[in-house]
């Protein structure tokens, strides 16, 4: 795996692991296992909200995609498609948003709504980041040359560590995740419905 | 001062009659990240504790900034700088989260004291919310951590982890592997074992295979990332 390739799919699997952890608490809530805890959800949809805008997409967008439809234009259709659920994003996260709010407003009665936005949110970045993974990584591994992931890693890196954002701002609201995400996912306090 | 801040040359160690490694030499130095793999039951634990005096080879030689070791008691290592963190963690249960840091608090071998009791309570925030608890009443997530932060508490020139993510669920694995790379970062030379070989490449500088005892492959991470028919054979994945 070259490096660039890594920071992309290890992006990945923080987001996926965050989104578990929302599943995971809205699993709980359903269950009468625990109650909401409304300063975790709120972190994990800023978290999700602003790391795959600010830090994800726009590698993916500009320099990987733009390099592998230059070396392969054949991919232009499946990259064509995953920009579009990028553009999409904003209005995908507005409505988790949303649905978290009422459900902090209205308690028990905005519950069903915001745990239906939480499943279909994380079912689609599941299949979105499945075909980057299973469909595009390899088309890029094939097609582009060690030239191009060189000047590509060098765009990743070039502002900073891209593993926690300009100002470690995202590396800490990762921290504070696990710190409040309860065990067995993270190692917050046990859930409690008292 | 010698080059390597912990050297194995030609080790041998048994368990009874079972020949475990086979003439190992492995090196690490001031600084370096390292990679050690294998599968299961490969020797990598066994090199690990034969390094440490926690088992003692019957032949070949350790040495510890450039100090014949060699079946020395391993307090007398540790104070060398190098700390251990042990797969299944090794916290004392009996102590509080704050115990079982100030315990191991001192200053590393030179004189530094980067990682102090506040330093550490910062890198790892949940420890501070637990600082009355038994170690016992910790979860698999939260030992790990109070195991790296005291080892960090000894301001160690070398860490080691044996199964650095063991049992643990993605999301603290991850923050683990986050907080290895900032180990890495700081200065800190660092050995890891771990079954996530991808993670494990992509946070080290070099590798080392061992298999049925014997180093197989030591070399550039990155190569190593690049040969999947070298980790195919030897790795399994």
């Amino acid at each position: 795996m070259n490096k660039a390739i890594e920071i992309i799919h290890d992006e990945h699997m923080a987001l996926a692991a965050v989104l578990n952890a929302m599943l995971h608490i809205v699993d709980g809530i359903e269950s009468r296992k625990s109650v909401p805890d409304f300063e975790l959800l709120s972190l994990i949809v800023k978290y999700i909200a602003e790391v795959p805008e600010n830090l994800h997409h726009p590698k993916e967008d500009q320099y990987l995609f733009t390099f592998l439809r230059r070396k392969w234009p054949a991919s232009t259709e499946v990259l064509a498609q995953l920009e579009k659920e990028h553009r999409g994003g904003g209005e995908r996260i507005s409505s988790l948003q949303s649905a978290l709010s009422e459900y902090q407003r209205l308690g028990d009665l905005g519950f069903q709504k915001f745990s239906a936005e939480a499943r279909t949110f994380a079912a689609q970045e599941w299949r979105h980041m499945s075909l980057e993974e299973k469909k595009v990584m390899p088309l890029a591994r094939e097609y582009l040359a060690k030239e191009d992931w060189n000047e590509i890693y060098e765009a990743f890196t070039r502002n900073g560590n891209p593993w926690q954002g300009t100002n470690q701002e995202y590396d800490r609201m990762f921290t504070r995740i696990v710190s409040l995400v309860p065990p067995p996912l993270g190692v917050g306090p046990e859930s409690d419905t008292e | 001062m010698s080059e390597f801040l912990l050297e194995a040359q030609e080790l041998n160690t048994r368990y009874g009659s079972s020949h475990i490694l086979h003439g190992v030499n492995f090196k690490i130095r001031y600084g370096e990240s390292l990679a050690l793999m294998g599968r299961n039951g490969m020797g990598k634990t066994t090199l690990i504790r034969s390094m440490l005096g926690l088992v003692r080879p019957f032949s070949g030689q350790v040495r510890a900034r450039g100090e014949d070791v060699t079946g020395a008691e391993t307090y007398r290592i540790s104070l060398m700088g190098i700390a251990y963190v042990p797969e299944g963690r090794g916290i004392f249960s009996s102590l509080s989260v704050k115990e079982n840091l100030l315990m191991a608090a001192r200053p590393g071998p030179t004189g530094k004291k980067d990682w102090t009791y506040d330093r550490v309570l910062d890198r790892f925030p949940r420890l501070a919310e637990r600082l009355k608890n038994g170690g016992n009443q910790l979860s698999g997530g939260e030992q790990q951590m109070l195991t790296i932060g005291r080892a960090l508490m000894t301001n160690p020139d070398l860490l080691i982890l044996d199964e650095a993510t063991e049992g643990l669920a993605p999301l603290v694995s991850r923050e683990i592997w986050k907080i290895v790379r900032e180990i890495r970062e700081s200065g800190i030379a660092t050995v890891v074992v771990d079954k996530n070989y991808a993670a494990l490449t992509a946070i080290s500088d070099r590798s080392v295979i061992l298999v049925k005892g014997r180093v197989v492959f030591d070399g550039d991470s990155e190569a190593l990332n690049g040969d999947s028919e070298l980790i195919a054979k030897h790795l399994g994945v």
